[in-house]
């Protein structure tokens, strides 16, 4: 006879169960084979060679690699500041209990929900330096025109605007929750006490909006390390290799120049930065983080 | 750490299905009992695809054994990329149109399969029809893998109203980059956002532009780079200066043929295949020009030719080769050339009533032919995507952001490592 708690035990693997069949085909599986791939040099049509520890050696010693951790830093620091705060700002605007408020709301996730290669094929019109609507829009300023996907500099800027705008609607959306959750007797007391609105957003809204906020900052500095589709159709990380952020980078060296072992190793030490976020978020969102 | 060992056996032994090759096989050409379907991948979108189409067509109601399939696989390096994943997966289509500086890592991995043993089995397909020059861009180590489809060379479209307006000729196009210089210098003169060349770093392009000013990218065994020659330094010099002087613009890609299309190039090199296009998008009065400047007189030979994989049976290989000879059989090529630009590799097409009334009614046509004695082939090493990235990568800095040219000397040793 089976007591209670060996019961309790079967009833919880079975219900985790297909969910752990599907993550160990598509994702435990896959993370094994590229672990094992990163110590081969293999080109796909040659038979592998175990060649040890040889690819990340490689990989350290990459001036080209190096570029690419570069701008994936450069392009982390460019969206996730503006991305958060701006999505900040926007669901404070957001939380009113105002008529039709909800389109609002709907018109901010639009971008989310759409497909990244048709927008940002969308994007290179619009960043075209001579008949694109960007250069218009600085020549009605009467600021020079831009050289935008064209220039190294200007290239990573633009992707960096893409990628806010995509992320934003997100980020608002989690925000905007995490607002609605804070009770309004907080309000209502600091509003007795003569509070000013500011005062309330600075002492009320961000200490008991920093457990939403870390979670939302974690997940866009993680989203902005995986960027790849709006490099792929704007840059192709270029110009000289200004936007060849790593996910490219991987993926170039993997589809394009064949080097799976050399790009298994870039995917696992992309991986291992991305858990370390992750971690992060496990360790630190439970504890140092102020909950009401 | 168990399950770990067993997957690490597991993909050593799928690794180890992987890697066994399929050896060299006896052609005989009898004819096929049974029914076969084909598929031909290839990578011509937009306007070049239905001309393809339509002689598949024509080839499946011409015969009741053997249906072939055309598949659009998207560009040339998409469909590269493609057929690499669908060889090793064992299972690539029998026939696919490859670019020509694309064949390398297939070549020397030994997965086509030469076609010299069909052409001397097959007593109805002469060779020698084809135009030598064309068919060196199929021939590796001495052997021919593929047939000709989209055959180029780069020629020079000339703007002829812009020509006008700066007072030019636009009958005396330039034959010297000098000559090139001043015609670009007067026609940017016009005003700030007119330029005299677009100039861009397209692999074909600059391997012609270096091949011109007497360079070439490898040695003549493919064992060292030169890109940090002499020659190179100064062809790499030379258009950074008209960049510099504000007479050419470097811009590739899409943003370029806006730009051609719009009116603002003087003089641009585009490929053969473009005269469709430009008979579709321009509405200025344009002109076609040899693009045999500089010292050496060399243009690139461009486009694709249909190469047969290995990994499928002989009867597929059969009914490919087939389909192979009637794709590029005189009528057909007559057909695809009429429709598309492109060139057409038989004699006897280019002898043909049609193609030479299109040659005499448009002359445009002409300069392509004219120019192929000087066409030499693109190199065929094994890492070229990742050679031409650096290359193109060096050029972007050089002309762009105001580096010496002198740091080739780091590209050519970058990709010496690769060779």
């Amino acid at each position: 006879m089976l007591n209670k708690k060996q019961i309790d035990n079967i009833e919880g693997w079975l219900f985790i169960t297909p969910p752990l069949i599907i993550f160990t085909i598509f994702i435990f599986i896959p993370m094994g084979v590229a672990l094992f791939i990163s110590l081969q040099k293999w080109n796909l049509l040659s038979s592998m060679h175990f060649v040890g520890i040889a690819n990340y050696k490689k990989m350290f010693l990459s001036g080209h690699f190096w570029n690419s951790l570069l701008v994936s830093l450069l392009y982390v620091l460019g969206t996730v500041p503006v991305s958060i705060g701006l999505a900040l700002i926007i669901a404070i605007m957001l939380n009113q209990s105002l008529h039709g408020i909800s389109f609002f709301r709907i018109m901010i996730y639009l971008p989310v929900i759409t497909s990244m290669a048709a927008a940002a094929i969308v994007f290179q019109y619009l960043f075209e330096p001579n008949i694109g609507y960007f250069n218009h829009i600085l020549s009605v300023f009467g600021l020079p025109p831009l050289q935008w996907l064209n220039d190294r500099h200007q290239a990573l800027i633009a992707v960096i605007i893409v990628g806010i705008w995509k992320r934003v609607g997100y980020n608002t959306i989690i925000l905007l929750a995490g607002l609605q959750s804070i009770p309004r007797y907080y309000y209502e007391a600091a509003m007795i006490d003569g509070a000013s609105r500011m005062q309330m957003v600075r002492k009320i809204t961000i200490p008991l909006l920093s457990s939403v906020t870390f979670f939302v900052t974690v997940m866009q500095i993680i989203a902005s390390l995986k960027v790849f589709t709006s490099i792929v159709v704007m840059t192709e990380g270029g110009p000289a290799r200004g936007t060849d952020v790593l996910p490219y980078y991987l993926y170039k060296n993997a589809f394009q120049y064949h080097k799976m072992g050399y790009a298994s190793a870039v995917a696992i030490f992309l991986f291992t930065i991305i858990f370390i976020f992750t971690l992060l978020q496990f360790k630190f969102g439970e504890k140092k983080v102020h909950y009401q | 750490m168990k399950k770990l060992t067993f997957i690490v056996m597991l993909i050593m032994v799928t690794s180890l299905v992987w890697s066994g090759g399929s050896g060299e096989k006896t052609v005989q050409l009898t004819e096929l009992t049974e029914p076969v379907t084909i598929q031909v991948w290839y990578s011509l979108g937009a306007k070049y695809s239905a001309p393809l189409e339509d002689i598949i067509k024509k080839f499946n109601a011409s015969q009741d054994m053997i249906t072939v399939e055309g598949v659009y696989q998207g560009g040339y390096a998409t469909t590269q990329e493609k057929l690499l994943a669908a060889y090793i997966a064992d299972e690539p289509p029998v026939l696919a149109q490859l670019e020509q500086s694309l064949v390398g890592s297939f070549v020397a991995n030994d997965a086509l399969v030469p076609l010299e043993s069909f052409i001397k089995a097959d007593k109805d397909f002469d060779i020698k029809d084809f135009n030598k020059y064309i068919t060196q861009g199929a021939t590796y180590n001495k052997k021919l893998y593929g047939l000709p489809i989209n055959v180029s060379t780069p020629v020079l479209y000339l703007n002829r109203d812009l020509f006008r307006k700066a007072g030019l000729d636009p009958d005396k196009y330039p034959t010297t980059w000098d000559e090139a210089y001043n015609v670009a210098k007067k026609i940017s003169d016009l005003g700030p956002d007119v330029y005299g060349i677009r100039i861009y770093n397209s692999g074909w392009i600059i391997d012609s532009l270096f091949h011109q000013f007497g360079g070439t990218i490898f040695n003549k065994d493919n064992t060292k780079c030169l890109v940090n020659s002499k020659e190179i330094k100064e062809a790499m010099g030379f258009w950074k200066k008209m960049v510099d002087d504000g007479i050419a613009v470097y811009q590739g890609g899409k943003d370029g043929s806006t730009m051609d299309a719009s009116g603002v190039v003087g003089m641009v090199m585009r490929s053969t295949g473009s005269i469709a296009w430009f008979k579709d998008n321009v509405t200025f009065d344009w002109g076609v020009a040899p693009f045999t400047l500089g010292k050496q007189k060399a243009v690139s030979l461009g486009g694709g030719n249909i190469y047969m994989l290995k990994k499928t049976t002989p009867e597929e290989q059969l009914a490919a080769w087939k389909f192979l000879k009637y794709l590029t059989n005189t009528e057909n090529q007559i057909y695809w050339s009429v429709n598309t630009g492109y060139m057409v590799s038989r004699k006897s097409a280019k002898e043909s009533p049609e193609i030479q009334k299109i040659l005499q009614e448009d002359p445009r046509y002409n300069v392509t032919y004219d120019q192929l004695v000087h066409a030499f082939s693109r190199p065929t090493v094994e890492n070229w995507p990742e050679i031409e990235d650096i290359i193109q990568e060096a050029m972007t800095r050089i002309i762009l952001e105001g580096e010496s040219v002198d740091i080739l000397d780091q590209a050519a040793s970058d990709i010496d490592e690769l060779l």
